[in-house]
């Protein structure tokens, strides 16, 4: 094993060097022999410094549109400019420090320029070795170049290649390959200016997603029910009424109500809770949701089928419903009681499945060319099977992945219209949805279920410790929100600096709280505050709200924190070696890496002693970066300095494309759910469309400064999102 | 020992209590910190026998080693009088009073001052009286200002002492709510066509889910009683007894109980409720009932043998037969006897109330059905695992807050 010391700029603009102790698999040599400026001749030396080998492929990515037309000593597949090159029949085995070469020809268009590949894979490790270029004779003006270690952007894999090695432990959380004709490092929002070629991706082809019909979860509810009717249900209804509603089920951390069931039990609660809300609205006369001063009772009726049971039913009521609701307003108005007949049929709509579900079911791809125009087909070719979202599935689909409501009525609107077909209107309705209230609110809880912060652990004792007290965790969870909208949202700042950062958002309780001594805010509200790096370090992984919830009564729990380094930040889905040795957890390379936190208390204070005086010891090695098994390692000695290492990590973002994909999709891109694999088992299309659409959202986030914010807006205008199949789930 | 050894000896600790809620392969973090997902699902049974649940709240325990039948039901002389129905009843046998025992809260008794947010009677009342013109009633006899049913621990529900009110304002609330009920019906029936156009437009597609829904729809419709009122629920043509009773005067106690179980009977038949809490007596003891001049505090605190103290508690067994025996030979909608479809769960503040303590508590459950293993006695040891045990019978431990670690007790539902 080599060890590296590798110096990178962070996306913060911070230089950083670290350690990182790599295995070194290969040495690549890639020669290009001649180039007459629209072919080439090239070899490869590849040099194995590590085991011997029987078999070998050697991946890489071409930068522009070379094409492969020969090869010699192995074969080969091209996919777009992904190539894989498998050993030939005699030629297999590789000895250590032992070089084996191959050759190929390629055609490229004439005029551009022979770019060398910079990063190469042998049977899915990333050679760091002596990776070196260059020219023996050229007519191009390309220059020679010694590349270094790490472009924190791409690692190789291959969509539709056969000869995928399905063992590759690349694939399992690393990023994608993307390579792109015209690289945007702009930090603007433009997604569409270029269409990129990306490896999970077949071109333009279109992806699905799954065909939906989900019941709102207890926040979805709740908020649908505060912008519909005015009615608050956590404040303006008796304790604990949100408790009527159906417990969320939650899957990987997130709540996810895509199974769930309206059973006579929960149909009961719903019914409860609805009577509570129209008798709470009808103190107001229904006012935020008709108006129907001076309205005769038919007048009313009109406006309430027509107007509002558009907005609680996201989409125009059919005929039939109207007729229904009138028939039913018109028997519950027997004195004369508007009131009264508005709340028997506002109560119905509330216990409706046109409200309680969110249906992203779609029309049928044949019922479209038959004259269903509810829906349109798009330009490109597509399958049979697939099922388009009306324009007002898609609003429902919108409003409540970026606001956690029901679509308002200027997204409503652009449904009724037409002006939420293309591309370039979705990504405006969602620039405008991305700066509303409920959205931050919505994104704050977005990032407490990904981090796992929703109950804090110190906040689950009986005692107050340490100070620690119910305005302390409240403070703390409104600091993680508070923190992580601000970048995304506000300063669509790079996706390292959500975890790392020398500020925080923190108010008065939480200066006293971290002792930070001086620094002052206006009546406890809260501000963006430097942090002396003395005193602690910003940003998500060392906040208060993330080491507490890691924690046990006094410090971090060691194996809270590595399940939730190795599965929230980094997507492995790995619970631990079978048998738990509770007496040599450190020694254990699994759980090494929850120790960092040793330096930090419960409430994320640093220490230097534990409760019992002893010295704290937060050194160690991080062991399995991609995957637990890959060997990779990271050394730390503490909590900041893991912090500082993962930041910039491709795993680490891909792992948050990855969540982000599963929040808006209810499943993730390889499992529905990873704890009970098996259960539900995506097929290898769905797996592959899925893998192209966390493609496309990482490309958004990398080609516009890793900006988190450009993530996030690029999820409206997916393929994925419009164009529906009935799978697995 | 070494500070090395302490060090990880406290990790180890802190590990395996983190550990403590899940199996060692299932995922930590979850079992540890976040909630392994409650979803209600259709999975779990709403195929339960009991609807309804009667809570009888008898103060002051009994007399040790009077109550709590032999394993053959042979029963002590306290209990006697429930010779007639005991093998309609489970005998919950060593069980101590959870949390507390004694006078002034008496609604422990229903788990108020467990983590509970509230009574176990309110709970059940929001999800089985949802449907309902009352989602509970609480009604007492000879009561004074007790109450055992609480909102956020402290906050008491009142109580109604006189029978003739509640009669009253049960007959005035189904008069009001006979058109509330057929509109609900109208409700459900727009909700039911929603969910089949659903199921026309969706075909395949999430079947299994849509079904549950209709079902549901179709089961709270059948709970509703459509064109009216259902036979010999017309209160609004009943008369009540032409008699003066005062509701605070324990000389009528037993008459007054008669007419309240008569309400509670009359307000589950009929649909009014699903959840009755009714009390026998005050916390505080201070009362008498017909063939005593003495309260039952001043007999349950004699010095001797405690002749007085079993004689009180008899009397208290033979109202509770008296309810027991009304739920046997009265019919719901269907024509069942009420007691099939209804649990009865006899409630205490303490153990014994001659030593004010928790131990070996009289709590027992009668009727429920098919749903319940009648006729035998069953060791529970804590009154707060009996609680979750009514709610295992009526389909909703776990749905609702729980009252015990330990959960509920085996071997009483099926």
């Amino acid at each position: 094993m080599k060890l590296k010391s590798v110096s990178l700029l962070s996306a913060a603009g911070i230089l950083m060097t670290y350690t990182i102790n790599v295995q070194a698999q290969c040495d690549v040599k890639y020669t290009i022999n001649s180039n007459w400026g629209s072919g080439a001749t090239l070899s490869v030396d590849i040099t194995n410094l590590g085991a011997p080998k029987t078999t070998w492929e050697l991946a890489w990515n071409f930068s522009n549109a070379e094409k492969i037309s020969q090869l010699w000593n192995g074969t080969y597949g091209q996919t777009g400019q992904a190539v894989r090159v498998k050993n030939a029949g005699w030629n297999g085995a590789i000895n250590t420090n032992q070089t084996i070469n191959f050759g190929f020809n390629i055609g490229y268009p004439s005029g551009s320029t022979l770019v060398k590949p910079v990063e190469f894979y042998l049977d899915g490790m990333k050679c760091v070795g002596k990776i070196s270029s260059s020219v023996s004779s050229s007519k191009s003006s390309s220059s020679k170049s010694s590349s270094s270690i790490i472009s924190s952007s791409s690692s190789v894999l291959s969509s539709s290649s056969s000869i995928i090695s399905s063992s590759s432990s690349i694939r399992s959380s690393s990023s994608s390959l993307i390579s792109f004709s015209s690289k945007s490092s702009s930090s603007s929002s433009s997604s569409s200016s270029s269409t990129p070629v990306l490896a999970n991706c077949n071109g333009n082809n279109l992806t699905y997603g799954p065909r939906l019909l989900r019941v709102l979860t207890r926040e979805e509810y709740v908020n649908s029910i505060r912008d519909l009717i005015g009615v608050n249900i956590e404040t303006d209804l008796p304790a604990r009424s949100v408790d009527l509603l159906l417990a969320d089920s939650r899957i990987n951390g997130f709540a996810n109500n895509t199974q769930e069931t309206v059973d006579k039990f929960v149909l009961g609660g719903l019914s409860k809770l609805a009577n509570n809300v129209v008798n709470k609205a009808a103190t107001n006369n229904f006012s935020t949701l008709l108006n129907c001063s001076g309205l005769a009772a038919e007048q009313c009726a009109i406006q309430f089928t027509t107007q509002s049971l558009t907005r609680i039913f996201r989409r125009p009521a059919t005929d039939l419903e109207i007729q229904q609701y009138r028939e039913l307003f018109a028997s519950a108005n027997t004195s004369e009681q508007i009131t009264a007949a508005l709340g028997v049929a506002l109560g119905t709509a509330l216990t409706s499945p046109q409200f309680l579900y969110r249906q992203e079911t779609g029309i049928a791809v044949n019922d479209i060319r038959a004259g269903n125009n509810a829906a349109s087909l798009p330009s490109q070719t597509i399958d049979n099977d697939a099922y388009v979202l009306t324009p007002y599935e898609l609003a429902s689909f919108l409003a409540f992945t970026y606001t956690g409501s029901t679509p308002d009525a200027e997204l409503l609107d652009a449904a009724k219209n037409g002006t939420l077909a293309s591309d370039a209107q979705i990504e405006k309705q969602v620039d405008r949805l991305l700066n509303k209230t409920s959205t931050r609110n919505h994104l704050g809880k977005f990032a407490e279920q990904w981090l796992g912060t929703e109950t804090n652990g110190p906040g689950l004792y009986p005692v107050s410790l340490f100070g620690f007290n119910t305005t302390v965790d409240k403070s703390m969870r409104e600091e993680l929100q508070g923190y992580f909208n601000h970048i995304v949202l506000d300063e669509a700042g790079p996706f390292s600096k959500l975890l790392v950062n020398n500020y925080g958002i923190v108010n008065e309780t939480l200066i006293n709280y971290y002792g930070l001594g001086n620094v002052t805010v206006t009546q406890d509200k809260f501000a963006k505050t430097n942090f002396p790096s003395y005193l602690r370090q910003g940003g998500l992984l060392t906040s208060g709200a993330f080491v507490a919830s890691k924690s046990s009564l006094t410090e971090p729990a060691p194996a809270n924190v590595a399940l939730a380094i190795r599965n929230r930040l980094l997507c492995q889905d790995a619970y631990g070696p079978a048998t738990l040795d509770a007496q040599n957890l450190r020694a254990n390379p699994f759980w090494q890496v929850g120790y960092a936190y040793q330096n930090l208390d419960a409430g994320s204070r640093k220490r230097t002693q534990d409760q019992y005086n002893n010295p704290i010891n937060s050194a160690g090695v991080f062991t399995g970066i991609t995957s637990v098994s890959d060997g990779t390692t990271i050394t730390f000695t503490n909590a900041e300095d893991l912090a500082q290492k993962l930041a910039p990590l491709d795993a680490v973002r891909y792992c948050f494309v990855e969540h982000n994909f599963r929040a808006a999709f209810g499943t993730g891109t390889k499992t529905f759910d990873p704890a009970k694999a098996g259960a539900v088992t995506l097929s290898a299309a769905e797996q592959a469309d899925y893998a192209c659409e966390k493609d496309r959202l990482d490309y958004a986030m990398t080609s516009n400064g890793m900006s988190a914010r450009a993530m996030l807006k690029r999820i409206g205008s997916l393929s994925a999102a419009r164009y529906r199949k009935d799978r697995s789930q | 020992m070494k500070t090395q050894e302490k060090f990880e000896k406290n990790n180890r600790r802190q590990l395996l209590k983190m550990m403590a809620g899940g199996a060692a392969s299932a995922p930590l973090i979850n079992a540890g910190l976040l909630s392994a997902g409650a979803g209600l699902s259709s999975a779990v049974s709403a195929a339960t026998s009991v609807k309804n649940v009667i809570f009888v709240f008898i103060p002051g325990g009994a007399p040790p080693n009077t109550f709590t039948p032999t394993a053959t039901l042979e029963l002590g002389p306290s209990s006697a009088p429930l010779e007639p129905v005991k093998q309609e009843c489970v005998f919950f046998s060593r069980t101590d009073m959870d949390g507390f025992a004694g006078h002034g809260l008496p609604q422990n008794a229903l788990g108020g001052l467990t983590k509970a947010p509230k009574t176990i009677d309110l709970a059940l009342g929001d999800v089985l009286g949802s449907n309902t013109p009352f989602s509970s009633i609480q009604l007492g006899v000879v009561s004074a200002d007790t109450s055992i049913s609480a909102v956020n621990n402290w906050t008491r529900t009142p109580v109604i002492k006189d029978p003739a009110q509640v009669f009253e304002v049960l007959r005035n609330v189904q008069a009001s709510n006979n058109p509330a009920l057929q509109q609900q019906h109208k409700q459900l029936e727009i909700n039911l066509k929603a969910v089949q156009q659903l199921q026309q437009q969706l075909g395949s597609f999430a079947s299994v889910r849509l079904q549950s829904n209709q079902d549901a729809i179709t089961q709270l419709q059948a709970e509703i009683p459509a064109g009216g009122y259902a036979p010999g629920c017309d209160l609004q043509q009943q008369a009540w007894p032409a008699e003066s009773l005062n509701p605070n005067d324990g000389q009528h106690f037993t008459r007054l109980w008669e007419l309240q179980t008569g309400n509670a009977v009359t307000a589950i038949k009929c649909g009014l409720t699903r959840v009755v809490t009714l009390l026998m007596g005050s916390d505080q003891e201070d009362f008498i009932v017909p063939g005593f001049n003495f309260t039952y505090a001043a007999a349950a605190n004699a010095f001797g043998t405690m002749r007085e103290y079993i004689a009180y508690r008899a009397y208290f067994s033979q109202r509770l037969t008296y309810l027991i025996q009304q739920l046997k030979t009265t019919t719901d909608i269907n024509g069942a006897p009420l007691l099939d479809s209804t649990l009865v769960v006899q409630v205490t503040n303490m153990g014994n109330t001659n030593e004010n303590s928790g131990y070996n508590a009289p709590f027992m459950f009668a009727g429920g059905g098919s749903s319940i293993r009648r006729g035998q006695v069953v060791t529970a040891p804590l009154h707060t695992q009996v609680l979750d045990t009514v709610a295992q019978a009526v389909g909703l431990y776990g749905k609702i807050p729980a009252y015990s670690t330990a959960g509920p007790i085996a071997g009483v539902v099926v």
